[in-house]
């Protein structure tokens, strides 16, 4: 381990160089004095839990958050960055998780939006990049058609054109299949070796094992450790990510999910209760004839836990609201044998199926109720008394279910809104577990939670199936179905294909699947 | 026939401005909907200063950097201020409104107004705004998808944090566009007593503002589109006036519901053509917090 102010390679000044970097937001300190060096033609991987400060410390490099203090240094000068355009004049390129991309407009149009195009042969230039660093794309496609895949890489693109020296990618690898993943290192390598740098936020370690020359360790928005990967382990990096909190070495396995793939869970017994859930031919007519939902079949038992992976947008939303009687479907799903296809989502929940939504903000909670009235929505009736609802047993519960689920909130009273988005997740499993669940639906329950509450989530999930109930669990991370599930199946444009038992599943076969390659079901 | 062609003509000019105005702010994402209220302001003004203080181009003038001056207001409250845009919209068409009635009065007060002179007929009977409003119309065209400053205008209504993130000035383009539009809303205003009646009354622009919106949506927010659209508006508004005046068999109320109906549809049909700006109406807070 170095000091973070150490140039690497010698006497050279480092590419870049954030000094005491500190960004407020109201009460919260998102980041704490952070140091933070890149090198010249290095790929440097910024390495964290969700809510470390990782892509707050990014945007403030490129211009989006105006930090409270600190300065930056690129190529030994300070540079004073008060705007994305002073990011780019600087040479700063970086890849939002989120793509920043106008729908409407062609690739060629994001690319050279912003820029001045009057004698530059755009098209051309677009394409030399794309072959240079081997980020295939069609200059004259319309970017709300495309996979994520290739907007991904018209990202870069865009980057690149500007003449980045710094690429910054945030969690280049969500929603990516294991190939694309690959193909994205490639890239980057190609990147490095014309002379560029890569700065790659990511959560997973085995990421930054696999692609980084170097990495920065970032816990609670202050600076761990810069290490170089030759000198460092996967066990190494967990346990600076997770710190010495109480219950790390438990967190410390979230924070390593996937470094193993399959190994350690080959033993695990298969599940082999009765069946509990059985789902026929469910189909969702969508707009244009192409179904949403197709002929989808599902078998679960007790206690089985089922994953479904999937690059986004291929109708797990809406296969989820299918599972759980939140959309009219054709076909049949039975629970405990009673049919529960065409009846009012009040007739599935009083059934036991119970739905926690992919999109905790907008489907999940009520952000401007507080946690009591959030966590009796759905339970309204048969608390009522007369038809009012009993408020004190119902605030009572609440400051029960706040303890048991470990919610961090000033008080019951709390807007849900104001909550983080793993406190929100916990209210919602808290309102979940007290409908006593028989079958859970649980769509990309981790996604921008931190390492403690991701584990809480994963042993409430094992929690549950040990106590009987069927669990499916629809993600677009690959590492996350492959950690959980007893039975892996995928999602790709509205059907289910494959069907892998636990240890079974070849990421790459898998990988297949989700780009609708390999055409088994 | 020849003269319905004709009247039309002369009827379509201030749904073009108007509607141009209002695409061109709604493409940086600037949701206007006080056109009711600049219009009156655009009336008065251009009546006033036709009248009093050099004639009509200056009248013309003096009203688009009126409506400028609002639609600056509006551009102002909601990049600086983040004010809702739909409440400081409907305040401003009432503070417009109100602010053209109290000019007329203060100037003419309850004398008889004397009539200003109508704007000169060049070609084809038709007076200069008809062909400055459609040259407008082809010149917006030509700006906003042949031009890279165009392409920004356009990218900041459509996705404002992208543009952002390209080094694009979100506030300044809203700014842009926000004073543009409302420049060509009074423009359209104005150009109702110079081209018909000759005097201004308060009740003179007759809810051409907020079919103005309603045709922005019936072109989907393209000028091209917008242009074809002011025929059939105007169309409709010039059937409406005769069925009022001499009865063509049909209640002229009627004949003045078509455009809504048309619009209706046409919203409803082309929902999936997604031809409205992803963020017409929604302000952009570069640091905001919210999580998905």
């Amino acid at each position: 381990m170095s000091a973070p102010d150490a140039a690497p390679g010698g006497a050279a000044p480092p590419l870049l160089r954030m000094r005491g970097i500190r960004k407020t937001f109201g009460p919260v300190v998102a980041l704490k004095d952070v140091d933070f060096t890149v090198g010249p033609r290095e790929v440097h991987g910024l390495l964290g839990g969700n809510g470390a400060g990782k892509t707050t410390l990014m945007n403030v490099l490129y211009g989006l958050y105006a930090p409270d203090a600190g300065t930056i240094e690129i190529d030994g000068a300070p540079v004073v960055i008060a705007s994305p355009k002073d990011a780019i004049a600087a040479g700063v390129g970086m890849v939002h998780q989120t793509f920043l991309q106008v729908d409407v407009f062609t690739v060629a149009e994001n690319v050279v939006l912003g820029t001045d195009t009057s004698g530059v042969d755009v098209n051309g230039r677009i394409r030399e990049l794309s072959e240079r660093f081997g980020l295939a794309v069609d200059p004259a496609a319309r970017i709300g058609d495309l996979p994520v895949g290739v907007r991904q890489r018209v990202e870069i693109l865009k980057a690149l054109y500007r003449g980045a020296k710094i690429l910054v990618l945030d969690e280049p690898t969500t929603n990516l299949t294991p190939q694309e993943v690959d193909a994205l290192f490639g890239s980057m390598r190609a990147i490095v070796d014309e002379g560029m740098s890569v700065v790659l936020i990511t959560h997973k370690i085995r990421e930054t094992m696999a692609a980084c020359d170097r990495m920065t360790i970032m816990r609670d928005g202050a600076w761990i450790a810069t290490v170089d990967a030759a000198d460092t382990s996967p066990e190494d990096l967990a346990a600076r990510m997770v710190g010495a909190a109480p219950a790390s070495d438990e967190t410390a396995d979230v924070a390593l999910g996937g470094t193993e793939i399959g190994d350690a869970t080959l033993d695990v017994p298969e599940v082999t209760g009765p069946v509990r859930v059985v789902g026929s031919r469910l189909t969702v007519p969508g707009t244009g004839g192409k179904a949403v939902v197709e002929d989808v079949s599902i078998e679960l038992c007790e206690g089985e836990i089922l994953g479904i992976a999937g690059v986004a947008g291929n109708g797990q939303v809406e296969l989820a609201e299918t599972l759980t009687g939140c959309r009219p479907a054709h076909g049949s799903l039975t629970l405990d044998g009673t049919e529960l296809v065409g009846r009012p989502t009040e007739a599935w929940l009083r059934a036991g199926v119970v739905y926690v939504p992919e999109d905790r903000q907008r489907d999940g909670i009520l952000p401007g109720a507080d946690i009591t009235e959030n966590l009796v929505l759905g339970a309204h009736r048969t608390r009522a008394k007369a038809g009012l609802i009993d408020w004190g047993r119902a605030r009572r519960e609440a400051v029960e279910a706040i303890s048991e689920f470990a919610v961090k909130t000033p008080s019951a009273a709390t807007a849900c809104g104001q909550l983080s988005g793993g406190n929100i997740q916990r209210v919602i499993l808290a309102r979940a577990f007290a409908h006593n669940p028989k079958m859970l639906l649980l769509h990309n329950p981790t996604r921008g939670l931190d390492i403690a509450s991701t584990q809480f989530v994963y042993d409430r999930i094992r929690a549950a199936a040990a106590g009987g109930c069927s669990v499916i669990v629809i993600s677009e991370d690959l590492d996350e179905v492959i950690a959980l599930a007893d039975r892996i199946r995928v999602a790709y444009s509205g059907r289910l294909v494959g069907d892998f038992a636990r240890g079974h599943a070849d990421p790459y076969e898998l990988g297949r699947l989700m780009t609708g390659v390999s055409g088994a079901a | 026939m020849s003269d319905f062609i004709t009247l039309t003509i002369t009827a379509m000019v201030p749904f073009l401005f108007v509607a141009q105005g209002t695409m061109l702010s709604g493409r940086a994402g600037i949701f206007n909907v006080s056109q009711e209220g600049l219009m009156l302001l655009g009336a008065a003004i251009g009546y006033l200063v036709s009248l009093k203080w050099g004639g009509n181009l200056v009248g013309l003038l003096v009203a688009a950097l009126a409506g400028a001056a609002f639609g600056a207001i509006l551009g102002w409250a909601t990049t600086y201020l983040r004010m809702d845009q739909f409440v400081v919209g409907l305040a401003l068409f009432f503070l417009s409104g109100g602010t053209a009635s109290l000019l007329y009065r203060v100037v003419i007060g309850a004398d008889e107004p004397p009539r200003i002179r109508p704007l000169p007929d060049i070609v084809f009977g038709q007076d200069v705004l008809v062909f400055v409003a459609i040259g407008l119309s082809a010149l917006l065209w030509w700006w906003l998808y042949r031009t890279d400053s165009g392409m920004r205008l356009r990218s900041v209504g459509e996705n404002p944090k992208a543009a952002d993130s390209l080094g694009i000035n979100v506030t300044r383009t809203r700014m842009l566009a926000a004073s543009l539009g409302g420049g060509l809303m009074a423009v359209g205003g104005a150009y109702l007593p110079m081209a018909f009646s000759g005097v201004y009354a308060d009740g003179i622009v007759a809810g051409r503002g907020w079919l103005a919106i309603a045709l922005a949506f019936f072109g989907g927010w393209r000028p091209q589109l917008i242009l074809a659209g002011s025929l059939f508006f105007a169309a409709m508004d010039v059937l409406a006036q005769r069925a009022q005046v001499s009865g063509i068999g049909i209640p002229h109320q009627f004949v003045s519901m078509l455009p809504y109906v048309a619009t209706l549809l046409v919203m409803i049909f082309a929902f999936r053509w997604a031809l409205v700006p992803q963020f017409l109406g929604k302000n952009y807070d570069r640091e905001s917090r919210i999580t998905g």
